[in-house]
This record gives C-alpha cells, structure tokens and sequence, in this order.
C-alpha cells in the first residue's frame, strides 16, 4: 500500500504533467477523427487518423495555432473552431476546388488519401514524421539523430517519486531505531 | 532597460496630462514603478502583453481569442565587463519555439563580455537574430517569413555586437534552436546587420541571414534557407516615423525546386500628442513564382496612458496565400501592454 507521502508525490507528478506536458491535447472538437470519418471510403492507402499538426503548428493545439497552409486553405472554405458541419464542408470545397496548399500539383484532399503531408512539397508521410517537439525536454517521439526520448517533465517526476522513497526509508530508519531502545 | 532607458521611456514616450515637459523622469520610471531599486550590477525588468483578437474571414461569422503573449521576468547582472542575462515567464501556446517546459518559455539566456565602454559586446547564448527591423509585430511578413521575430524565434548562438554613434552593427554564428527538438529542426549558419545613420533622424541598414537544417520546420526535409534585404527608419519631422524593409526570401529544399520570394512592408508612425500614436502599415509576402502575392493593411493607434503602461487597436485587413487558396480576413487586435 502506498504511504500518503507516495500517493501525494505521484499525484504531483500526474498532475503536473498533465498541466504542462508537451505532448499535442485534442484538436478542436476531435477535427481529426472528423477528417478520418469524412474521407474514410475514398482513402487510398490503409485509412488513418490524422495527426494534429495537419492544421496546428508544430501539433499545438493552442489557441491561434491553426496556422498551417492546409489550415489556412480549410479556413478560407468556411471551417470554424469547434463546428464539425464547417469541417466536413471545408473538406468538399477544397476537393470540388481542387485546392493544393502547397503548391506542388497534387490537391490537398489526395494527399491526405494517400497518407502524405499537404503543408509540404515534400513527399513526406503524414503519419510517419517524427514532428518538431518544442520544449527542451524533446517529447517522446522519434529522433532522426538519437535525441534525448525523455521529457524534462518524466525527469521531475521522477525525482519527485525519488525524493519520496528516500523520505519513506529514512522514516523507517527512525522507526526501527526507536524500536532498538 | 538600463535606468538610461527608463528615464528616456518617462520622458519621451508618454502622456503628460498637467505641467510642460519634465526636467527629470519622474521616480515611477524606475525598476517596478520605483518600487524596487535594485543595485547598480543588476537590472530588473517584466513584460506583460495580453491581446484579445476578433477576427472574421471573408463570408463567414467573427471569432473571438483571447491571447496570453508575454508574461515574462528578465534580469541581468554586470560584473566588470561581464554580463548575464536571462528571461523567464508563460504563454499560451505550448509550442512556441522558445518553450523550455510546456507554457514555460525563456526567450534569451545569454553570457558576454562588454568592452570599449559597452560599444562592443560579445555574447554567447540564446538571443534574438540580427536581422532587419526590430518590431514587435512578430506576424508580419518580414519577421515571419524570414523567422527573424522578437516574440519566439531566437537561437542560440555566438554573437559579436558593436554600437557606435553612427553605426551600429551585428553578427551571429547561428548555433540551432536547442528549445526545439529533435536536432534534425536545428539551424546553423549566420545572420548579420550593418545599420548606419549618415544624417541626422535617419538610419539605412542591410541584412543578411543564410542557414540549413536536416528537416526545415515546415518543409520537413533538407532546407538551406537565406534572406537578404535593406531597410530604413526616417523621422522627416519630429512627429513623424518612417519604416521599410524589403527581403528577398529564398528556400533551397533537397530534391525539390528552389523557392524564390520577397516580403516588404512600409509603416508610417504619427504621433500628434505625446504618447498618443497613429499608426498605417502596409505589406506583402509572395513565396515563389506561379503563387499568388499575400498582402496585408494595418491602421492603429497606441497610446502610452501611464507609466509603464499602454494600450494598442489595430485594423487589420490581411489577403494570406496558401499554395491555389486564399484567405481573405479582417481582424480587430487590443492589446494591453505593462512593463515593470
């Protein structure tokens, strides 16, 4: 069984990184899910969910960070904050239009079927980049150079069950050095 | 800001609401409305910048933000001819560039040795780019697509500064971003500016910045990135405040064709009563041939109300580009600014 001081430390530490952790929150209004449901019967690779960094940079979710150019082509069709109708519209404009956000000859709306990134000329997979991390601690994605796979986050939480187990030790210390007399 | 700084802020900047012009700054321009008096080896300062933002897209229904931009504490301590500076604080956004944790950002951490009476300073740490006009209007065109802004887009690096009467001049070898991860995002090369004022209330400065990086933040591959341009700041009369820049904008991603662009803006700053200023700007980004050109028109006013305190409204009809599609949007941006 935990000790009150464990079970507060473990407390600190989940809620401290659920406050702060790097990691992307959900879109607006699950907007992801929403892509995924919308094209699901026109994808041609294995159908996917796509991930936040589609329309937000850097996969923040924050508010204002919807600013990819897939994002600013979706807005310019209508798509709104939190308005899952505006998303699935936005989507059908920008293949009747034949929208290509980046300029590179195939439309947005093909590149998500086929699994790869609108906001880039690039040939890049949209679910297979390791995406930029902001914060020192690095995330816990892949690194295309062997990068730190801890976040600073994970380090103080650790540190904080540490500091908690040598409280517990040092208190049974005491407590069977008083037994001895 | 040095207490130089300050007074010039209490002095010049703003509104004086009784009595003529001032001899001396009042004692609330020190650290904290005088408050703090720090020792001469350390300067304190803080920046708050909150900004609700209402926006509307051609042809559909206005939005509302609320934006938390800066909240920032910085401090810096001078021993001798060494100096050491840091900044620390919050935003919104658990993504800027200069996150260390989640919302905690440090913008600049520095160490540097100052010589020659502070005319040059030798700097090691993260800082902002030497790189065209500073401004805070970090969306603009000229900050954004040349990544050169004030808000976020600091590297860390090694810089040798010099600031004489007439010329003041920067350059930084460009070490990488190391409050972004994993090292393939991290830029290395230089970034440079040479200002010089060859008469009275002018300055005419180039620039230069040219870097590479394994996988470009946003093309995801490969980039070497460069930008070069001139700009200039003009008072033709006291009241009034000219500012231009123009960049060429280049993108040389592996395997794909080159991107060759310019971003520009003009910006014209009245000030008809002390502290009360009249702003218009106009703007323009275009990122390749065969893509449309993204423009932006900005009138605003910013009045310094009280010490340490102003509040900003802007106009903003902006026309963005993204590859066959355009964004067509106006904006309505307040802003409250206090610092200590």
């Amino acid at each position: 069984m935990k000790t009150p001081i464990i079970a507060f430390a473990t407390n600190v530490a989940i809620a401290a990184a659920a406050i702060t952790s790097t990691e992307p929150a959900l879109a607006v209004g699950r907007f992801p899910g929403g892509i995924y449901r919308h094209l699901y019967s026109s994808y041609t690779v294995s159908p996917y969910e796509p991930p936040c960094s589609v329309c937000h940079l850097r996969g923040s979710t924050g508010s204002g960070t919807a600013e990819t150019p897939f994002a600013l082509s979706m807005k310019s069709r209508g798509m709104v904050a939190g308005d899952m109708n505006s998303l699935y519209q936005a989507l059908d404009a920008l293949d009747r239009d034949q929208i290509d956000s980046d300029a590179d000859g195939t439309p947005d709306i093909q590149e998500i079927e086929r699994d790869t990134d609108p906001n880039t000329p690039a040939t890049v997979s949209l679910t297979g980049q390791p995406g930029p991390n902001a914060g020192c601690g690095g995330g816990q994605q892949q690194d295309f150079s062997g990068g730190r796979p801890a976040s600073a986050l994970g380090l103080l939480g650790s540190l904080a069950l540490v500091w908690a187990r040598r409280r517990r030790t040092r208190r049974r210390r005491a407590t069977n050095l008083l037994k001895a007399f | 800001m040095t207490p130089y700084g300050r007074a010039q802020s209490d002095l010049l900047l703003r509104t004086r609401y009784s009595g003529g012009a001032p001899e001396e700054a009042d004692k609330s321009s020190g650290t904290a409305w005088g408050l703090v008096s720090p020792p001469d080896w350390l300067l304190l300062g803080g920046q708050f910048r909150g900004m609700g933002l209402l926006s509307k897209p051609d042809g559909h229904s206005w939005t509302h933000q609320v934006i938390l931009m800066q909240a920032d504490l910085a401090a810096q301590v001078s021993i001798g001819g060494v100096r050491a500076s840091a900044s620390a604080g919050a935003v919104q956004s658990s993504a800027s560039r200069a996150s260390v944790v989640g919302n905690f950002v440090s913008r600049e951490h520095w160490l540097g040795y100052s010589l020659d009476d502070n005319a040059i300073l030798i700097r090691a740490g993260r800082m902002n780019l030497p790189y065209g006009l500073r401004i805070i209007e970090h969306t603009m065109f000229v900050r954004n697509t040349t990544r050169t802004d004030i808000n976020d887009a600091q590297q860390h690096g090694v810089a040798f500064a010099y600031s004489g009467d007439a010329m003041r001049a920067e350059m930084m070898g460009i070490l990488g971003n190391y409050q972004i991860s994993p090292d393939a995002y991290r830029e290395r090369g230089y970034s440079a500016f040479v200002e010089v004022s060859p008469f009275e209330r002018t300055a005419i400065g180039v620039s230069s910045l040219l870097t590479h990086a394994k996988a470009d933040l946003y093309l995801q591959v490969p980039d070497t990135r460069q930008a070069h341009g001139i700009f200039a700041r003009v008072s033709p009369w006291p009241a009034l405040v000219l500012m231009a820049e123009g960049d060429l904008v280049v993108h040389a991603p592996a395997n794909l064709p080159n991107q060759v662009g310019y971003a520009s803006m003009l910006q014209a700053d009245l000030e008809p009563l002390q502290g009360v200023h009249a702003m218009l700007a106009a703007e323009s980004y275009k990122q390749q041939a065969g893509v449309e050109t993204a423009w932006a028109l900005w009138a605003g006013t910013n009045w310094f109300f009280a010490p340490h305190a102003d509040v900003r409204l802007d106009l903003l009809r902006r026309s963005d580009v993204a590859g066959n599609a355009r964004l067509d949007s106006t904006a309505i941006l307040g802003q409250l600014h206090v610092f200590l």
